[in-house]
């Protein structure tokens, strides 16, 4: 299976790599590894996207926390709302 | 399942995750509380198609991802649209003939794969993250960390592909950038 630079760029793109298929992975795996064209660059968006996704699961316990007054008005507003749609 | 009807245990529940959520994405504070507003009142709205099949953190989650992309919308409206679409590494032949934008990358001046496992490197992330360039940043965060389909924001933002490959390609130039500043001369 042949694979160009702007195939594997274009999947790269689309999808993290760790996400694609395993035998459509080797192959690009391969590209990756193989090619003095896009080679590096493609190695370091890899790293990339190993971080984003981790980033995306561990985010929650990183996050700003909402004022307490904010929350309070926020549940009179939704109260407020159910009582006149009547839900 | 009574609990998960109720929007006041939804405020009690889910507010903090949905404000940090869309305060880095934002990254401000009274528009991340206008969208976690906007969230829960949708919610509210449109509870009878809630039907249980997703946890209704997730089910919050996804109006939000919608109310996300609308307040930087307007937020971009006051801006130059164009500006979105005029980036000059589309026009380079490496670009046109490979899909890249440089055969060279920086280099990473610390070990990633063994930061990744340690608690204080996703604290410097964050931080990074907060200092990148709007609206690049928001919408390198959808698509790259959100997961939201190219099409859809190209659609949205109306870019072309190519220009969302190169606000990609230049977060994470920038990233890389800020990490290696302020987690590599720290953590080699």
């Amino acid at each position: 299976m042949m694979i160009t630079c702007k195939q594997i760029a274009k999947k790269m793109a689309d999808q993290k790599l760790h996400e694609v298929p395993t035998f459509q992975r080797w192959w690009m795996k391969l590209h990756i590894k193989m090619c003095v064209v896009c080679g590096s660059y493609q190695q370091d968006a890899e790293k990339f996207q190993q971080a984003e996704s981790k980033f995306a699961e561990l985010e929650e316990e990183y996050g700003s926390k909402l004022d307490a007054d904010f929350k309070q008005k926020l549940k009179d507003k939704l109260r407020e709302t159910c009582k006149e749609d009547n839900i | 399942m009574e609990q998960e009807r109720n929007p006041e245990f939804w405020v009690e529940e889910y507010s903090d995750y949905l404000f940090g959520f869309a305060y880095s994405r934002l990254n401000d504070s009274h528009k991340a509380e206008d969208v976690v507003q906007e969230t829960f009142l949708a919610a509210v709205k449109s509870l009878d198609k809630f039907d249980g099949r997703v946890p209704v953190k997730f089910w919050l989650r996804g109006i939000m991802k919608n109310k996300i992309v609308d307040s930087i919308k307007r937020d971009l409206r006051e801006l130059n649209e164009s500006e979105l679409n005029s980036f000059p590494e589309v026009n380079t032949k490496l670009f046109k003939t490979t899909g890249i934008f440089s055969r060279k990358v920086e280099e990473w001046e610390f070990d990633p794969f063994q930061s990744f496992e340690k608690e204080e490197f996703w604290q410097i992330f964050k931080s990074c993250l907060e200092k990148m360039k709007d609206p690049l940043r928001s919408i390198y965060m959808m698509k790259e960390i959100d997961g939201i389909d190219a099409k859809q924001i190209c659609k949205e933002f109306n870019i072309s592909h190519a220009n969302l490959w190169v606000i990609t390609h230049r977060v994470r130039k920038s990233m890389k950038l800020c990490l290696n500043k302020n987690w590599g001369d720290t953590y080699k």
